[in-house]
């Protein structure tokens, strides 16, 4: 009980229960999510579009006694409209993101409340926003690759012997924060026009793929023009069986201010997972 | 549990309602804007990105001075749009188009101050529906086989380069047409749409690969700032290329596609465009939206011939032909008997 040492562990019947599943945990998980993401495209569009929409995430998980490993993919969609002009006016908001991050225990000395974690983060997404109205300008996107430092911090939490909704008594519940700020991202946009329509004649082959454009317009940036943060904070119920259920809201923004290339985009989420234990009973 | 009623909630619900208004700081809410934000938006964005300005000898500047003065803080929605509409239209391009709720602008006088040269009835009468001719409508296109000089003389007509082409339906109409001596491709009046269109269309007709043209985009806010350019190429597409004398009918109201499309087709030495000079258009349009909702979009590329010509106000046919204006029942159309010639004699 090392590294929880701030639960009180004589507070659980069943103390098996903490040992299997904090030395070793390796999860699958799955998340849904709801969101709520602002965006703005400078390149193409003056106003903002704002709008809801869903996520799923597909990750695993993998916690040792001195750091924890995560790999991480997500797919986002949402609907986004202004409030300028009629409802039918309105932007498809798509994202896709993987994430391989290891954040690294620094604190595992007995005594402490809270686990406090610092690591690193390997980041890249794809934010494509189609807004048809803006005809061969419809498709813009932001695709980067980052590297980020994190800080994460966690505290273990009891319910003591009450039996609260669906939380069963002597289960612990995990809280968890975690931040990360991308120090330099290797950061694509469309061209000066986003014009994404022409064909060159060989077989109705697009001119100006996406697919090329991103590979032409790849440029390393750090915080003078890329600045982005993401944080999120969860809370995991842990079962008798080590599989966990947890809440977790995440918030995240980007800002690109490179003249000509800006966009600005913010988003929000409030996550259901399931995690299935994979490992905990080695 | 009281820990977390103390201690979790609170904390959750704090971040999120940091974070949930911190999107009001990084991005603003919108504001329609006055009326002088979105004139000089409008402006600034065409001033950075249009592709025509040194070749059509277009000062933007002076033309910023000479609409400004429209512009004043109490003026109506429906005044701002045409004070911009009327700055877009010093352009001179089909593809400068303003867009608001309640009205669209677009610039007439490509079409309007030339001769129609073109008359859809007649068309009809004369030669789709004539005795023998086996009108059909395969798809986009209209086609009959007109028997005349002893030749079997093939007449495509395609209205709009929107109307997609499928390949079935080409498949079909080419080769129906194998037999005959000369095909009449009419595109006159067609205002153009999608260029996948073209280059399915164009690769019907084609005997090998050729270049078809060469398109810059602008890459930064200078006049001449445009990429290294990108060749673009018709190569043969489907079952059948019917690769014998073909004549392309144009007139002022070939636009955009339609004028790719005759570009395309000039590459190939059996090709003969006749009639009128196309609208041009041949700068592709991107598409933007100023504070106000309002979109607009206009050219941002350049094309340029495979001879290095520009032919963004129109594309002169190889015979030039006009029909009499002045027959309220005309009983021949002059362009497709010119081409009926061609066909005929080489000439």
């Amino acid at each position: 009980m090392l590294v929880f040492n701030n639960v009180k562990a004589q507070t659980y019947k069943t103390d098996t229960i903490l040992n299997q599943c904090f030395s070793k945990e390796t999860d699958i998980y799955f998340s849904a999510a709801l969101n709520a993401v602002y965006h703005q495209d400078k390149m193409f569009s003056a106003p903002t579009y704002n709008g809801l929409g869903a996520d799923v995430r597909l990750g695993f998980q993998k916690r040792r006694i001195n750091s924890i490993s995560q790999l991480q993919f997500s797919f986002g969609s949402a609907i986004l409209y202004n409030n300028l002009q009629a409802l039918h006016n309105y932007a498809q908001y798509y994202n896709f993101s993987s994430i391989f991050q290891k954040v690294y225990h620094i604190n595992k000395y007995k005594g402490k409340k809270n686990s406090i974690y610092l690591g690193w983060q390997l980041y890249q997404s794809g934010i494509f926003n189609v807004n048809k109205q803006l005809q061969n300008s419809a498709l813009a996107y932001a695709l980067y690759f980052s590297t980020a430092p994190i800080f994460r911090v966690e505290r273990l939490l009891n319910l003591n012997n009450k039996q609260i909704f669906f939380l069963k008594k002597n289960y612990p519940l995990r809280l968890s924060y975690q931040a990360s700020f991308p120090l330099c991202s290797y950061l694509s946009r469309p061209n000066y026009n986003g014009i994404s329509h022409l064909v060159d004649g060989t077989g109705n082959i697009l001119q100006y793929t996406i697919v090329n454009d991103m590979v032409k317009n790849f440029k390393v940036y750090t915080l003078n023009r890329f600045i982005a943060f993401d944080n999120k904070v969860e809370l995991q119920y842990i079962m008798k069986n080590n599989n966990k259920w947890s809440l977790q809201y995440s918030w995240a923004f980007q800002a690109f201010n490179k003249p000509y290339y800006q966009y600005r985009n913010v988003y929000s989420g409030v996550f259901i997972s399931f995690y299935g234990n994979l490992k905990s009973l080695e | 549990m009281k820990t977390i009623k103390i201690f979790i909630l609170p904390f959750i619900i704090l971040l999120s309602g940091i974070f949930g208004a911190c999107h009001k700081v990084i991005i603003k809410k919108n504001e329609k804007g006055n009326a002088a934000e979105n004139f000089e938006y409008l402006w600034h964005q065409i001033y950075i990105k249009y592709s025509f300005f040194q070749y059509k000898n277009i000062d933007w500047q002076n033309v910023k001075s000479k609409y400004l003065p429209l512009i004043s803080s109490g003026m109506s929605d429906e005044e701002l749009f045409e004070a911009c509409a009327l700055m877009m239209n010093e352009l001179r391009d089909g593809h400068a188009n303003l867009v608001a709720p309640f009205d669209a602008s677009v610039y007439y006088p490509i079409f309007l101050n030339s001769p129609t040269n073109f008359d859809a009835r007649l068309v009809l009468t004369r030669y789709l529906m004539r005795h023998g001719a086996n009108m059909q409508s395969t798809g986009a296109i209209d086609n009959c086989i007109i028997d005349t000089f002893g030749l079997k003389i093939g007449y495509l007509r395609y209205n709009s380069f929107m109307e997609n082409l499928y390949t079935e339906d080409l498949d079909y109409i080419l080769e129906k047409m194998m037999s005959c001596n000369g095909l009449i491709l009419d595109v006159r009046s067609n205002g153009g749409g999608s260029s996948f269109n073209v280059f399915s269309l164009a690769g019907r007709f084609a005997d090998t690969k050729r270049l078809a043209f060469k398109s810059y985009a602008k890459s930064g806010h200078g006049e001449n700032d445009f990429d290294q350019g990108t060749n673009l190429y018709i190569q043969p597409q489907g079952k059948y290329q019917f690769t014998k004398p073909i004549a392309v009918l144009t007139n002022r109201g070939c636009y955009s596609a339609t004028s790719f499309f005759t570009l395309a087709m000039k590459a190939f030495p059996y090709v003969k465009v006749i009639g009128d000079t196309t609208g041009g258009g041949l700068g592709v349009p991107n598409g933007g939206q100023m504070p106000n909702g309002w979109t607009y979009r206009f050219s941002v590329t350049k094309t340029i011939s495979p001879d290095g010509k520009n032919y963004e106000n129109g594309i002169p046919p190889d015979i030039t032909v006009w029909m009499s204006d002045s027959t309220l029942h005309p009983t021949h159309d002059e362009i497709i008997e010119r081409a009926i010639v061609y066909i005929r004699d080489g000439l």
